[in-house]
């Protein structure tokens, strides 16, 4: 049986910052907790004691409400919030574990890793980890599971991550070659995968948009059934960049090769250095590997994804 | 690989930021790869922040402001024992609203600032 937590210390007056924190402690303690099934507050808080008594600790009653009901408006519009929030940023994750399996996991997650950002948009971002940690909550699809959250937090890092000028022809004139070293742009963001999530996350949302009525002119026998779903990818490596242009996101496979040589860049090694850790080892470059690495090149100058170093 | 053939790797590898940073912008989008499908929602709701801008009327900030218009306390308060009408102590929830020093005071009801009578004073 869990241990009761240490007693909710609810000072009798806020005489002092100190004071206040612990109030303030107490009351996220109460409005954090999770809801029961039926999305009513606890009776018991985390320490033991009946929540109306710690309730009526910190919140005077109204006219109308008890102080546990005024409390409990706050806890539920809590929990509403950052699970409403987490459904919205995990469509993926969803159409895997269907809704009921998500909405444990959302709530086991925050459970453990609850906000502490003033922004939502940063509450998934160690949900990926939380599966890794408790893969109890997503078996038998754990391995699907976890590059779908990590998938879908680069999403977000693409999406609002900083820019840095970019690198241009002028940069070279003056660079050394041998000793030319570039940078990635922060946003842009390179996963390797062992689910082509990517697709899967695309067909999803394809599906949404004809089940919601987007395609409603379209003959009935092109309309999915309600209960059709998309099929679960099958396990097979791939190397995603995410990255967005002109403010639009944008999923782009990678060979293997240009995969290192991007993620060598991003350590911080000199062209030439990546260059050698992308291309497989051996006396001769493999054939046509020149024009690939120039194409390559070509097209990532094109996407702005090079910056200069800081 | 050999010095000369990591040189021509190099050598590619420059041709392409020099052709890249030539190209018309235009032609970035071909090779953008696919478009993510939330990129148009993510427009629209992905401003979650403290103070994120909901437009002109969906300020739901920090402290629940509801802006210049929507504060039921200094306005609202007509009566001066305000007994009954006052409605400033519970729903006033905006930043100069009627919960201050001149404001709401309990038992004899809000006393907004423009309303105190002279002897009041």
């Amino acid at each position: 049986m869990p241990r009761p937590a240490a007693k909710i210390r609810i000072p009798a007056r806020v005489g002092s910052t100190a004071e206040l924190a612990e109030f303030q402690r107490a009351v996220w303690g109460l409005v954090s907790r999770p809801l029961t099934p039926g999305h009513r507050m606890q009776r018991r808080a985390a320490d033991g004691r009946p929540t109306r008594e710690v309730a009526g600790r910190i919140v005077k009653p109204s006219d109308r409400l008890t102080a546990l009901e005024r409390l409990e408006i706050y806890n539920r519009m809590y929990w509403f919030r950052v699970l409403d929030s987490l459904h919205e940023d995990c469509p993926g994750l969803r159409a895997v574990l269907g809704e009921r399996r998500f909405l444990r996991l959302a709530e086991a997650y925050l459970v453990r890793y609850p906000s502490r950002s003033p922004t939502l948009r940063d509450l998934p971002s160690r949900l990926a980890r939380f599966i890794r940690e408790a893969p109890r909550w997503t078996r038998p699809h754990t391995a699907l599971c976890h590059d779908l959250a990590r998938f879908e937090w680069a999403q977000v890092e693409a999406y609002d991550g900083a820019a840095r000028p970019r690198f241009a022809a002028a940069d070279l004139r003056a660079a050394d070659p041998g000793r030319l070293r570039l940078a990635l742009q922060p946003y842009l963001q390179l996963l390797e995968l062992r689910y082509p999530v990517d697709d899967y996350l695309i067909a999803i949302k394809q599906r949404t948009a004809l089940l919601r009525g987007d395609a409603s002119h379209a003959p009935a026998g092109l309309r999915p059934g309600r209960r059709s779903r998309v099929p679960r990818p099958r396990r097979q490596a791939c190397q995603v960049a995410i990255h967005r242009l002109d403010g639009r996101i944008y999923f782009k496979r990678l060979e293997p090769a240009a995969g290192r040589i991007l993620r060598a860049i991003r350590a911080g090694r000199p062209l030439a250095r990546a260059l050698a850790a992308g291309l497989p080892p051996g006396r001769r470059p493999p054939p046509g590997a020149a024009d690939r690495v120039q194409a390559w090149f070509r097209t990532w100058m094109q996407l702005g994804w090079f910056c200069r170093p800081e | 690989m050999n010095k000369t053939h990591r040189s021509i790797i190099v050598a590619a590898a420059l041709a392409g930021l020099y052709a890249g940073a030539l190209t018309l912008k235009a032609a970035a989008a071909d090779a953008a790869g696919s478009a993510a499908p939330t990129t148009t929602e993510k427009g629209k709701d992905s401003c979650k922040g403290k103070d994120g801008c909901h437009g002109k009327d969906g300020c739901k900030g920090k402290d629940g402001c509801k802006g210049k218009d929507g504060c039921k306390g200094k306005d609202t308060c007509k009566s001066a024992d305000g007994k009954d009408t006052c409605k400033a102590k519970d729903t006033c929830k905006a930043k100069d609203g009627c919960k201050g020093k001149d404001g709401c005071k309990g038992k004899d009801g809000c006393k907004a600032a423009d309303e105190k009578k002279p002897d009041q004073k």
